[in-house]
């Protein structure tokens, strides 16, 4: 359609010959869009950017415009008011332990399943992603935490995550059924024992699957904070989404400080975007196309 | 592997099936057990079983509090599904294109899947601040009012839907787009040829053929929106005045939040609103599913 239009006027507008693109008449409107579409989203974040490094004085009178000054000094304070290098070493934590724990747990389930190794392996299937369809049982979920002595500890926290198998198991069974089981058989004969087999042959197949999953609960939990604040009230050991919360609730109208502390808490999630955005793109979209 | 390896697989099964029954499914299931208890959430506290004494206080009490949040969730869930796929499935078609820089808009448009309810609800605070936020002297400039639109009762609902449909807008538009690039690129030739313009394509062949992705996102756009109550709980927490309190935001703040939390009432709420949105997904379903086959 572009050579058409461009073929049937080039004769009479030689000049146009020097444009790389030619643009046909609904097309330049398609970019007015994009690029408005494109604004709606960075404006957002771009003025919370500035904000960030404005002075209370600035925000006030001049807020839509370039820092003059700049105040670095907004990301320390906000850091330190807001104790953020303990939400960070929190949060680090959790999303390692149970970004972790539950790959493995999720692995050891979703091998046999897939397999067929245990009895009534469909039933066990179809239980597991149940999870997928039911609603969250918050209020048991309190009443569990509390009568295990769970309630407001790291560990109770870290369980309660790990708990949601449904899509790791959904998406891990699947790729399990990937790999041909003539290997199974081949390690069966060298006398190679089940758990080792899962651990040592079978995860690094899965290497893509663990990967993808992996993003997606670091993600999660990075960003949780209703959970935080229903089962870790104590600040010390709260994660940063629920710590940046917090420090809104304490600061509500120090917003210089506030967009300071939203920017601690979006870098690293932003980072991790830029170098995988295909896998996660592919693991949030994916679990809800299969499903 | 599997015959001779007798008890492990069971083994290997067993953390995995202990920790999601005892965290995830039970205590899901148990919501309904819990609904007809006086459950304070207070340890050491007995609990007693109240029957349906919790359904008769939210259906035959005080109903204020129910009737507001069922229409809000009306308001809020119709918005937001219309809305969200409508404008998801214009901009997927737009970024579907071969237009320069179509990458880069995707991942802006994406990025806030990712950074999450309490990012995103507070960059929109920061947004809408009512001493310097965009949206405030935006508005300010063309109606010459002062405006507060989280804070203000007659504002914050429309305001949540906005941010709500921002926040959520990449996701419904990736899953489009997985749709339309499945579509082979045959049938688009076919209509070039039989003088289909770039809208009869689109309205004609791209829409008719991408009704499975139509329904798998307006199945999900509606349970999201029936029940998620992250993004408003940043936000308003259902205030100003109860105006942005949805069902689960009310389940939410009875159960958790503010003085006087009741989780055994709480959880009679969560029943009725499993049973709302279950009832209008088979609905849906139904509806979708035929629309499928007739195109």
């Amino acid at each position: 359609m572009i050579q058409g239009d461009a073929l049937g006027r080039a004769p009479a507008r030689p000049a146009l010959r020097t444009v790389p693109i030619r643009l046909r008449p609904g097309m330049s409107g398609g970019y007015v869009v994009m690029l408005l579409l494109a604004l709606l989203y960075a404006i957002p974040m771009v003025f919370v950017l500035f904000v960030a490094l404005e002075s209370p004085r600035q925000f006030a009178t001049n807020a839509a415009s370039i820092p003059d000054p700049v105040m670095w000094s907004n990301v320390p304070n906000a850091w330190t008011r807001g104790e953020f290098s303990s939400y960070f070493v929190n949060t680090v934590t959790y999303t390692l332990v149970i970004t972790i724990g539950t790959l493995v747990i999720a692995t050891l389930a979703a091998f046999p399943i897939a397999r067929g190794h245990v009895r009534g392996s469909n039933g066990f299937y179809l239980l597991f992603v149940s999870g997928l369809l039911l609603p969250a049982g918050l209020i048991p979920q309190f009443f569990v935490m509390h009568q295990l002595g769970l309630f407001d500890t790291r560990i109770g926290y870290i369980l309660l995550w790990i708990s949601r198998m449904a899509f790791p198991v959904f998406v891990l069974a699947g790729f399990v059924k990937g790999i041909p089981s003539e290997l199974d058989d081949a390690a069966a004969i060298d006398g190679c024992g089940y758990v080792r087999y899962v651990f040592q042959v079978v995860m690094p197949l899965l290497k893509p699957a663990l990967g993808v999953v992996g993003l997606i609960v670091t993600i999660r939990v990075w960003n949780d904070v209703v959970n935080p604040v229903i089962f870790l009230p104590s600040r010390a050991i709260k994660p940063i989404s629920a710590g940046l919360f917090q420090f809104y609730a304490e600061n509500t109208a120090e917003l210089t400080l506030i967009a300071a502390a939203i920017v601690i808490t979006a870098s690293p999630l932003i980072l991790l975007f830029l170098f995988t955005q295909r896998y996660i793109v592919a693991g949030l979209t994916g679990g809800a196309l299969k499903g | 592997m599997g015959r001779t390896a007798g008890v492990w697989p069971y083994l290997c099964l067993l953390p995995a099936v202990l920790i999601f029954g005892l965290f995830e499914l039970v205590p899901s299931l148990a919501t309904a057990i819990f609904s007809l208890t006086d459950y304070t959430g207070l340890p050491h506290t007995p609990i007693n079983w109240v029957g349906l004494q919790n359904y008769h206080d939210l259906l035959l009490g005080s109903r204020s509090l129910l009737t507001r949040a069922l229409q809000v969730t009306a308001i809020f869930s119709v918005s937001v599904t219309l809305l969200q796929n409508g404008l998801a499935v214009l901009v997927a078609w737009l970024l579907n294109s071969s237009y320069y820089g179509r990458i880069l808009v995707r991942s802006f448009v994406f990025l806030p899947v990712v950074l999450g309810a309490t990012i995103n609800g507070l960059v929109w605070y920061v947004m809408f601040n009512p001493l310097s936020g965009p949206v405030t002297l935006m508005i300010n400039g063309l109606l010459g009012v002062r405006s507060n639109m989280l804070g203000s009762p007659a504002t914050a609902l429309y305001a949540v839907i906005w941010v709500q449909i921002w926040a959520n807008l990449g996701f419904s538009m990736m899953i489009f787009l997985a749709g339309m690039q499945g579509i082979p690129a045959e049938i688009y030739e076919a209509g070039k040829i039989d003088g289909a313009n770039a809208w009869q394509a689109f309205r004609r062949l791209t829409i008719p053929l991408l009704a499975p992705s139509i329904t798998i996102n307006v199945l999900l756009a509606v349970i999201g929106s029936m029940t998620t109550f992250e993004l408003l709980f940043v936000l308003t927490d259902g205030g100003p005045a109860f105006s942005t309190q949805t069902l689960g935001m009310f389940v939410f703040n009875q159960a958790f939040y503010g003085a006087g939390t009741n989780p055994g009432f709480a959880s009679a709420i969560a029943m009725v609103q499993f049973a709302l949105v279950f009832i209008v997904v088979i609905i849906l379903q139904y509806y979708l599913r035929r629309r499928e086959a007739v195109l």
